[in-house]
């Protein structure tokens, strides 16, 4: 598996630890350890996604831009067969 | 408002294209049991939740549907790409493809376009809630019935995860229900309208 696809995939694990944790929190507001456990891999996804938007292109369109080219199209969209 | 993330929540590759297996999964698109119902009804039901706890759930638990109704759509892309008109016959996929070509439609797996009766709004806390759990569970059945009819496991996979995230908005909406419950006036023994008659104080 290369750099981009490694990265990727942690993207993908730490986005759905975080979702899943967000969901619960929104009924258990007061439970400390989801608290601690929220913060501690939306950290990681954030610190995770930092590195892979500078050097792969943006995962969200608040990401993009470019100098002399439209960094958001230029790249397959996720449900194509041949995307990352 | 809302963002794209230019990620799909689990992947799907499906390496070989099978329009009959297209034509029974758009049922989760746009079928009586969803994902286009599915987000359509937790984010429409939001406006009359009283509980802030509650109207997030169903905030965060729509918002995942809309990225359910991608991975569909994806499968649905990936199944009926680069078919031959004698793969189209074979297939039974005919009748679909002279009126939506290799185009993603809802609709259900009997043809029947998506229709708003999927999606229940009561403006009522507990008809509501109550309607979402038994959402969950037929939307988990729906995936049941897929799983046992298809084999292909670049397919199975990703119906997998869907079936299993059904699962786990069932148990957040119990939450969403406890919740309510806990905060409705306790000579409410029959929940009744507690979203319009009453005052909702917090306890």
């Amino acid at each position: 598996m290369n750099e981009q696809k490694k990265l990727f995939k942690m993207i993908r694990a730490y986005s759905f630890a975080v979702y899943e944790t967000v969901l619960y929190l929104d009924g258990h507001p007061d439970d400390k350890r989801a608290l601690a456990y929220y913060a501690r891999y939306s950290e990681k996804l954030k610190d995770a996604t930092n590195r892979y938007e500078k050097r792969y292109g943006p995962l969200t369109v608040y990401g993009a831009g470019g100098a002399d080219k439209w960094t958001w199209t230029a790249t397959p969209w996720p449900w194509e067969y041949d995307s990352i | 408002m809302w963002i794209y993330e230019r990620k799909l929540q689990y992947p799907v590759k499906i390496r070989k294209p099978n329009p009959a297996l297209a034509k029974i999964i758009v049922s989760q698109l746009g079928g009586p049991d969803g994902e286009l119902g599915a987000a359509t009804r937790y984010l429409n039901q939001r406006y009359s939740m009283p509980y802030k706890e509650v109207a997030g759930i169903l905030t965060d638990v729509g918002t995942e549907e809309i990225s359910h109704q991608e991975m569909i759509g994806a499968i649905l892309h990936q199944l009926t790409r680069e078919m031959t008109p004698e793969e189209i016959r074979k297939s039974g996929f005919d009748a679909y493809f002279v009126d939506h070509t290799a185009g993603v439609y809802p609709a259900s797996a009997a043809g029947v376009p998506f229709d708003a009766k999927y999606v229940g709004v009561k403006g009522d806390v507990i008809a509501d809630l109550n309607e979402d759990l038994a959402a969950e569970q037929k939307a988990r059945v729906t995936y049941d019935n897929l799983l046992r009819l298809i084999d292909d496991p670049d397919v199975c996979d990703p119906l997998k995860f869907l079936r299993e995230r059904e699962l786990v908005h069932y148990q957040r909406f119990g939450d969403g229900l406890r919740i309510a419950q806990d905060n409705m006036d306790y000579r409410n023994f029959y929940g009744y309208n507690p979203a319009f008659d009453k005052k909702h104080p917090r306890r």
